[in-house]
């Protein structure tokens, strides 16, 4: 697990990545607490939306691997391609995890929340960050030049957050955008939350979890191309 | 990029998937949304690995998509199998069409053409793509029997020339081991003699003539030694510029006038085999094909250079491509790193440049 504890001491040692993965959600879970009470779904919606913008910068380090020429360099050691994508990703995702044992934790013990809300809202979330993760990892095996994967990745990540429902609510866009979300992952997720919300944790809640795992899987095959490293 | 029938298969794929898609946008159902995903996932997996087996993933496709037609009655699982059943064609597994025929007559008419084309489509698209598979196989046939023969003939290039070496380093040999046996000795006992004759000279005259007279025997054996050494030493059979010389001499029809110009004597033994084969090939070329009243050869050797010039002025036909045995010279001289032309206008000619180093 050599790469595992590298990839996260680069992780942890940069600093914007950091504030942006653990501090600002940490510190958005405790602030507003109205609305953590009375609309948690919005709230789960907003640490969504941080989760996908810090995923990339997570993932960021296998880019910078690729470009700077040390993949060539650790893969020329007894570390396979699937290891090192795997560990990296561990490494990755281990920050998300953290803000998101956090969340239940401080929704169940200062928020009240119900404990079904909060296993379902654990579940969404955690499949979402793997999801998150995959999809930067896919993003970043598409592009040779960091900042161009950078801006697009921007740029998308606000499309599909404007379709998915993370900023705005879906009945407030154009029908025929409605449900153009759908082709990305954090439109299940607010699918996912809002059901929870409604129904609890029900046949429906549990179909939208395994998109979100289909949704992981295609990311990682389309991005876990050999050639790509 | 070359268009190959998986190119076509993917977009097709692409297409089939964002068609279903749009149809789902009208129903909004999760289940129709859970298969697009999950038959999405599938064909990526399909993409990106190429073994055999996976190809066959395509039944748990098939199976997960009735399961969703019967049980849950999704409208996207309809138009899903006649997506699945394009994959099947294309991947060979024609009896899947009658397990899902069955389901297809129970459809709208414009379902059924749809689904009808599909298939065709695949069918077309597996056959396109069998052809290619063939045509590489072959291709690929084809160049590894080409690199065999190339390396071949590097092969013989390079023994030719570690033969011709090691002829020379034996003959050389022979030569010294000749003259030392043969010559050697006479030509010392003699000189040993001479310097006997100078010390008796004064003293004792007849003795010094005597001596002389023995010395004189002994040269005169080394020198007719030395005329039968020599006279060994020469070839039996003609060799470089000789051959290529006697070549000319003996062609029948015609006399043939051969001109030669610059030094030749580091032109090695392959480098005139080549320029032989390549005379030969053309004087029969001549024979065989064109009445001519004059060829000429001209044989120019440079310090890095041979060139072999071959004229005739039978030509009978104007063609641009030469024919086999042409072809196979210009193939022999370039494997020696040389060049061979030919060009037809009022007279054939041949040239042939060799690099001589």
């Amino acid at each position: 697990m050599i790469v595992f504890k590298y990839a996260l001491l680069r992780n942890l040692r940069s600093s914007f990545s950091l504030f942006a993965s653990c501090i600002v959600p940490v510190i958005f879970i405790f602030i507003y607490p109205e609305m953590w009470i009375y609309a948690p779904e919005a709230g789960v919606s907003m640490i969504a939306y941080l989760m996908l913008l810090s995923s990339y910068l997570l993932v960021g380090i296998i880019l910078e691997d690729q470009i700077d020429g040390s993949i060539i360099k650790i893969l020329a050691s007894p570390v396979s391609t699937f290891s090192y994508i795997v560990q990296n990703l561990l490494a990755s995702i281990l920050p998300l995890l953290l803000q998101i044992t956090i969340l239940v934790i401080v929704g169940q013990v200062r928020y009240n929340w119900k404990t079904e809300f909060t296993f379902g809202v654990a579940v969404s979330l955690l499949l979402f960050a793997i999801a998150n993760i995959a999809f930067a990892f896919c993003w970043n095996m598409f592009f040779k030049s960091k900042e161009t994967s950078k801006y697009t990745f921007i740029f998308v990540v606000i499309s599909i957050s404007l379709l998915s429902g993370m900023v705005v609510p879906i009945e407030a866009l154009p029908v025929f955008l409605q449900n153009m979300g759908a082709v990305s992952h954090p439109y299940w997720l607010m699918r996912s939350i809002n059901s929870l919300t409604l129904n609890g944790l029900n046949l429906e809640f549990w179909l939208f979890q395994i998109i979100l795992i289909l949704f992981a899987a295609a990311f990682l095959i389309l991005g876990g191309k050999r050639r790509t490293i | 990029m070359k268009l190959t029938p998986d190119h076509i298969f993917m977009i097709l794929n692409i297409a089939g998937l964002s068609l279903m898609f749009v149809n789902w946008l009208q129903v909004v159902d999760t289940a129709g949304f859970l298969l697009l995903l999950f038959l999405a996932v599938m064909f990526v997996v399909r993409k990106k690995n190429n073994h055999p087996l996976v190809k066959k993933i395509i039944f748990i496709d098939l199976f997960v998509t009735v399961i969703f037609l019967l049980i849950l009655d999704s409208s996207t699982a309809e138009s899903a199998l006649s997506f699945l059943l394009f994959q099947s064609m294309f991947f060979g597994f024609y009896p899947v069409v009658l397990l899902v025929g069955y389901h297809v007559f129970d459809r709208q008419f414009s379902s059924l053409v749809l689904t009808i084309s599909v298939t065709l489509i695949g069918l077309v698209l597996s056959f396109w793509k069998n052809e290619w598979s063939d045509r590489l196989k072959q291709r690929d046939s084809f160049s590894k029997k080409n690199f065999e023969l190339e390396s071949l003939q590097s092969e013989l290039t390079t023994a030719l020339a570690q033969v011709e070496q090691m002829s020379i380093v034996a003959e050389r040999s022979r030569i010294s081991a000749d003259i030392h046996d043969n010559v050697g000795h006479e030509i010392v006992a003699s000189y040993i003699t001479f310097q006997t004759v100078r010390k008796v000279m004064e003293k004792d005259p007849e003795k010094a003539l005597e001596l002389f007279d023995k010395s004189m025997n002994r040269l005169n054996v080394g020198v007719g030694k030395m005329r039968d050494a020599v006279h060994n030493m020469s070839a039996v059979t003609f060799t470089g510029v000789d051959r290529i010389r006697q070549i000319c001499e003996n062609y029948p029809k015609v006399p043939v006038i051969f001109l030669t110009s610059g030094d030749m004597t580091h032109v090695s033994i392959n480098i005139w085999h080549v320029l032989e084969t390549v005379l030969n090939e053309s004087l029969t070329n001549v024979m065989k094909h064109a009445d001519a009243a004059f060829i000429q050869v001209e044989l120019d050797a440079t310090k890095h250079l041979i060139r072999l010039f071959i004229e005739n002025d039978g030509v009978t036909s104007v063609t641009s491509s030469p024919g086999s045995g042409l072809r196979n010279l210009r193939y022999r001289v370039v494997t020696v790193g040389g060049n061979l032309t030919f060009d037809i206008d009022e007279t054939f000619k041949v040239v042939c440049v060799i690099p001589i180093n």
